[in-house]
């Protein structure tokens, strides 16, 4: 969800999200096409995300302002828990 | 002899299933019989024995009867083969991938989204199972004459086949309730669903078919047995009906439904249904039907063989109903003496059964506060019931097998007895 939000900070057809998560996560996290699809209709639904232009089969969507607002609790949150761990783990290493 | 290069397979898969389907289309990859379409059957075609990788998608947006992909399906086929993967084919909701790279990346990969489809999709049919279930439930509960229930043929098929619609939907649920627990626990314990084995689903099927082939032997056997033409026209209609639908459905398939698409053809299609329906089915009911005025069972017990001389124009009525749990014969016999005007009539019952509870439950419904509990001879029955009524007489006579109500104003003699006995087999 936080991957595919990311990717849509700027429009994308729905179809190059997948690319766009790999690329972002540096080729750690895969989206199958199945849950991509399944999640964009949910989405929409939700009001995260809307379809922006639709070429035929060709969809393509970009994050509403609702959808960034819970992308930047989530990166809060994220990096709190970063924050959290940073003096341990600095101190470990 | 000409090598095979297709071959069908009728295979039964639930929604919950489809690891299952997956599992099975790769051994038979490897056995060198490729999937090529979903028609009703799972069409193979031979191909080099090869290891592939498929997957078995649930499409929501896919309407069960589609046999061409929906532009909606049309989009997630784009998105998988955007992923590498191959599309295979389309059945309703099932839409099936291939691959013969290993390390691609899942259609799934979040096994929460996968389970969600899954459940859905399966509830939506026990929905239409359910409501199915409760206009049965309903319509039983409006026609509640036991007896009649019991003794003819229609009226046991049709209960079968509602003990059947029930047995199948409720196992299929428990099932799917079990699934819906240990797909859950997996999920919680960050592993891939699980699925039953085809082995099990093989056995699985195995005892939900079962009682179905049972019941369509044994209904075959009987009525054959029987000549009990009411219930061959019954299951005759209920073949003609099964294969009108099969038709259908090959006609359907036949030109590519999807519910998108072809809204004209749907049209087109339930048209010749209904002049089928109305021009073929109608008038064969009403051919059928014709068999079942005619009674194939003698009933013994006449005014003549109580040696009351009456003439020709006597008013006579019979109606004989039989199954293999009991039996309901009804026969009146009456007359009026042209001199007097004074009314002969003999009218009696006779219940039949084998099974004690169903000769029990006749007594008790037929018993009234008006009977009172008589001496046995000369009718040597394990229980008798009579009543009076100013010159009428009702004795209710029960043996072990058979229960004889008479009601009539002939006073019956020991010679009468005895010949009744005699008629119903008592003796």
């Amino acid at each position: 969800m936080y991957y595919i939000l990311l990717s849509l900070t700027s429009e994308c057809c729905g179809v190059d999200i997948m690319q766009r998560v790999s690329i972002l996560s540096d080729g750690r996290v895969a989206v199958g096409p199945g849950t991509l699809y399944s999640l964009l209709s949910r989405f929409v639904k939700e009001n995260l995300i809307f379809e922006t232009n639709s070429d035929g089969r060709k969809r393509s969507y970009i994050i509403t302002a609702y959808g960034r607002k819970l992308l930047s609790a989530e990166y809060n949150r994220l990096q709190k828990m970063i924050d959290d761990g940073k003096d341990i783990m600095e101190g470990i290493f | 002899m000409k090598e095979k290069t297709t071959l069908k397979k009728l295979l039964w898969f639930e929604l919950y299933e489809t690891d299952a389907i997956k599992d099975y289309l790769e051994e038979m990859a490897l056995k060198g019989w490729r999937l090529k379409a979903i028609n009703k059957l799972y069409i193979f075609e031979k191909c080099e024995p090869q290891k592939l990788i498929y997957s078995v998608e649930i499409f929501e947006k896919a309407k069960r009867y589609d046999t061409v992909p929906s532009p909606y399906t049309l989009e997630f086929i784009d998105y998988c083969e955007a992923a590498g993967w191959e599309y295979v084919t389309s059945a309703g909701t099932l839409v099936i991938f291939v691959t013969d790279q290993e390390n691609l990346v899942p259609i799934q990969t979040d096994q929460m989204v996968k389970y969600t489809i899954i459940k859905k999709s399966a509830l939506k049919i026990f929905g239409i199972y359910a409501i199915i279930i409760l206009s049965m439930i309903f319509n039983s509960s409006l026609s509640h004459d036991f007896i009649y229930t019991i003794t003819v043929n229609s009226e046991l098929l049709s209960i079968l086949f509602d003990i059947l619609v029930i047995y199948l939907g409720l196992s299929q649920f428990i099932y799917f309730v079990y699934w819906c627990n240990s797909a859950k626990k997996c999920i919680k314990a960050g592993k891939k669903i699980k699925s039953l084995n085809r082995k099990n689903i093989r056995i699985r099927t195995f005892f939900q078919l079962l009682p179905i082939f049972i019941s369509i032997i044994f209904t075959v056997y009987s009525s054959c047995k029987r000549q009990d033409y009411s219930l061959i026209s019954f299951m005759f209609l209920g073949f003609l009906l099964s294969f009108i639908l099969l038709l259908i459905g090959a006609i359907l398939a036949k030109k590519g439904y999807s519910r998108e698409k072809n809204k004209k053809n749907i049209i087109k299609i339930m048209t010749i249904v209904i002049l089928i329906v109305s021009f073929v089915l109608i008038p064969a009911i009403h051919v059928i039907s014709d068999f079942e005025v005619e009674s194939h069972c003698e009933l013994p017990i006449k005014l003549e063989d109580l040696e009351i001389n009456a003439s020709s124009q006597k008013n006579t009525y019979d109606d004989v109903n039989s199954t293999f749990l009991a039996s309901l014969s009804e026969f009146t016999d009456s007359f009026i003496y042209k001199e007097n005007g004074k009314r002969i009539f003999l009218s009696y019952t006779i219940f039949e059964s084998k099974i004690d509870f169903l000769i029990n439950t006749y007594v008790s419904d037929s018993l009234n506060d008006n009977y009172t509990s008589q001496d046995n001879t000369p009718w040597g029955a394990n229980a008798i019931y009579k009543y009076k009524k100013d010159n009428d007489e009702k004795i209710m006579v029960v043996y072990e097998d058979v229960v004889f109500i008479y009601y009539g104003n002939i006073k019956l003699d020991e010679n009468d007895i005895s010949y009744i006995k005699t008629a119903l087999g008592v003796e």
